[in-house]
């Protein structure tokens, strides 16, 4: 399965990913799920992962770039209904796979917008109203995301956010996992991927985050305790 | 899976007199905390050392370079507790359990330690 996360801040956008693909009895952690479609404008996927390369293989060439990340999305929605009945004519839609893809990137006016878009749901596009969006696993995401997220963040800390969130998610579910990947772009840098490095750095600082003041629920038992201690001994 | 028996002491004041009374040349694990204004005592670090009076001591000083640890006893009236324990990996295993159990606030990272040993944590 997957989480894949991206966060409008105030200096661009971020992305950010697992690597995980989970089957029922194996897993792989080398997935890439957070693609450039071109300088200003990239896709994050979630769902059945080999489909979602070749789909954007195939549509890629198609995609018009020029005009606003609405109408790209507007475009991926006309393309991805059509590849999708062609590949899967021989199948009902409710038993097809499903494809979630996450775009990100500017209108006209340098407004950066996310839209999510759903092959069960004919690809239509919902543009995010919070600044962020999370697809695969996303319930806690969402909730730190929503705790944590103000627009005033910027691309740096926005990919700390990021990554504590998918490090957090991986705590709780193996469904998501291995290494994190990270881009960023906005309306005047170019896309660019986090160097395996900078993705470390910032994973030892996410180490030193506190979600919950975790102590707070286990204060000292105050009337415990001896005069002094003696050595430690092995129970039997 | 060892399971290994600590006695931990009273919750004791963190200042320059009641560690200076502590034994020298004693190995443990140790937790700081603090008295907040709902009257509980809470963790705010957890440590291990071969000598405790030296290495409380330590944070006691101006030198000490954590600056949550300095925060805290600065501003607020902060306990120790303790358990002497001989083993080294014994020592690693029950500073990694406290951790767990209190994500202490001061405490940079999770520390090494067995996850197979067990010890008592009051």
């Amino acid at each position: 399965m997957t989480l894949t996360i991206y966060i409008i801040a105030k200096n661009g956008i971020i992305l950010a990913s697992d690597s995980r693909a989970s089957s029922f009895l194996t897993s792989n952690d080398t997935v890439k799920k957070i693609f450039k479609l071109d300088n200003h404008n990239a896709v994050g996927i979630a769902g059945d992962g080999p489909l979602a390369m070749h789909f954007f293989d195939t549509i890629s060439s198609e995609l018009i770039f020029r005009n606003s990340v609405s109408a790209l999305a507007e475009q991926m929605r006309s393309l991805g209904k059509a590849r999708f009945d062609e590949f899967f004519s021989h199948q009902t839609p409710k038993d097809r796979p499903s494809l979630n893809i996450t775009l990100a990137g500017y209108m006209l006016n340098g407004k950066p917008e996310i839209y999510t878009l759903n092959s069960n749901d004919n690809f239509v596009p919902r543009k995010s109203p919070t600044g962020f969006e999370c697809i695969g696993i996303p319930i806690i995401a969402n909730y730190l995301l929503n705790r944590l997220y103000e627009p005033e963040i910027t691309t740096q800390h926005a990919a700390e956010l990021a990554a504590f969130c998918i490090k957090e998610t991986s705590s709780q579910d193996n469904r998501v996992g291995g290494p994190t990947q990270i881009s960023s772009f906005s309306d005047t840098r170019q896309y660019a991927e986090l160097s395996r490095e900078e993705i470390e750095k910032i994973e030892k600082k996410c180490e030193q985050f506190r979600l919950l003041q975790k102590g707070n629920f286990y204060p000292e038992d105050v009337s415990g305790g001896a005069a002094s201690s003696q050595d430690a001994t092995r129970q039997q | 899976m060892e399971n290994w028996t600590l006695t931990w002491t009273k919750l004791t004041p963190l200042e320059k007199k009641s560690v200076e009374a502590l034994p020298n040349d004693l190995p443990g694990v140790y937790r700081l905390s603090y008295k907040a204004e709902d009257g509980n005592y809470y963790v705010f670090y957890v440590g291990k050392a071969e000598d405790i009076n030296v290495r409380l001591s330590q944070h006691l000083s101006p030198n000490e370079d954590n600056v949550c640890i300095k925060n805290y006893i600065s501003t607020k009236s902060c306990f120790f507790r303790y358990a002497k324990i001989t083993e080294s990996y014994i020592r690693d295993a029950a500073e990694k359990q406290m951790y767990k159990q209190h994500e202490p606030t001061c405490n940079d990272k999770e520390p090494d330690g067995r996850d197979d040993v067990k010890v008592n944590l009051t």
